[in-house]
């Protein structure tokens, strides 16, 4: 097995995937206002946590050792697609895409909720912030399901199970060839 | 990138901007829903008495007694107060708020939201026609003592 996902990354993505549950799941209900704000407010500490850990780490949790190259993200689906994408131990292109995505839309979502809530402050634009939380939200979830479709599809393509991966850290020995493959 | 942010703010802004803030577009979904109202029992006309009971009428829900006003006040045209957040919120009539009913899907799905909190189920078109036409009739804020 090699160790790839430190403990922050694994305790940061499972604690923002509940976070995030917690927020979309109250996000309706007056009574349930204050659960949504503490979520959100959660959410927004582990972003900017995790953001600070991709410039100071070194390793696979390095923002450096997984670039926003849109169109390497797009080829690597294609051939995601015909089965013969390359292994990537880290975050693979699309992978990263998705991370940096998330990692915007997450904060946008956040700063206008919080906006939203504290109704008047910066701007005196309820309406039009409610809009951008809303739609920042939705996207949000369209990106996950995007994310977690790659996460799947990467796991068939090349036996490993990549969930698991985030749970302990480790991934699948691999082959001599596919090491080569990797950012480091 | 800057492209597509360029549309998407271009997109995002004209949905708040083309519409009119006013009484004529509460009265539109007023009429909206009369017009539904009408196709269940058709000797309906909107009531704003009617709309300024459903307004007040306190409902027992996750253990307290609750009504449209506890948090919006008994007058719509003052400001109100979020019984959990403690929060502000703005005047619900539109006479004294241009901002209500700027983009009347919004309305509609708060609509559904907040007859879910506090009576646990959506409202009838006959309450939500009584209510708007009670509404637009508010005119004017508590004054100040």
């Amino acid at each position: 097995m090699q160790y790839v996902w430190d403990p922050f990354v694994r305790i940061f993505h499972w604690s923002l995937v509940i976070a995030f549950s917690v927020a979309f799941y109250t996000h309706a209900s007056e009574w349930e206002r204050v659960t949504h704000i503490r979520a959100g407010y959660t959410v927004g500490a582990l972003l900017v946590a995790r953001i600070v850990w991709g410039f100071t780490k070194t390793g696979y949790a390095c923002f450096r050792t997984f670039p926003w190259d849109p169109v390497k993200a797009i080829k690597h689906i294609i051939s995601e697609l015909h089965g013969n994408a390359k292994r990537y131990i880290g975050h693979n292109p699309a992978g990263s895409m998705a991370i940096y995505l998330m990692l915007v839309i997450g904060l946008v979502t956040v700063t206008s909720g919080w906006l939203v809530f504290n109704d008047g402050w910066l701007f005196d634009q309820p309406e039009l912030l409610q809009t951008i939380h809303l739609y920042a939200a939705w996207t949000w979830l369209g990106l996950i399901v995007l994310h977690v479709t790659g996460v799947v599809a990467e796991s068939i393509v090349h036996k490993d199970n990549l969930i698991r991966a985030m749970i302990t850290g480790c991934k699948r020995v691999t082959k001599k060839g596919e090491r080569q493959a990797t950012q480091l | 990138m800057t492209k597509i942010s360029f549309i998407l703010v271009a997109l995002l802004s004209m949905t708040v901007l083309n519409a009119n803030a006013d009484v004529a577009t509460a009265q539109k979904l007023a009429d909206k829903y009369t017009g539904i109202a009408k196709g269940i029992d058709k000797g309906f006309t909107p009531s704003a008495e009617d709309g300024k009971v459903f307004f007040n009428r306190q409902i027992g829900m996750k253990g307290r007694k609750v009504s449209c006003a506890s948090c919006h006040t008994a007058n719509p045209a003052d400001n109100g107060k979020h019984i959990i957040t403690g929060k502000m919120i703005r005047p619900l009539a539109p006479a004294v708020n241009a901002k209500r009913f700027t983009d009347l899907e919004k309305v509609e799905d708060k609509f559904v939201e907040h007859c879910n909190d506090i009576t646990g189920s959506d409202c009838t078109a006959q309450e939500k026609a009584n209510f708007i036409t009670y509404l637009i009739t508010v005119k004017d804020a508590t004054p100040k003592k």
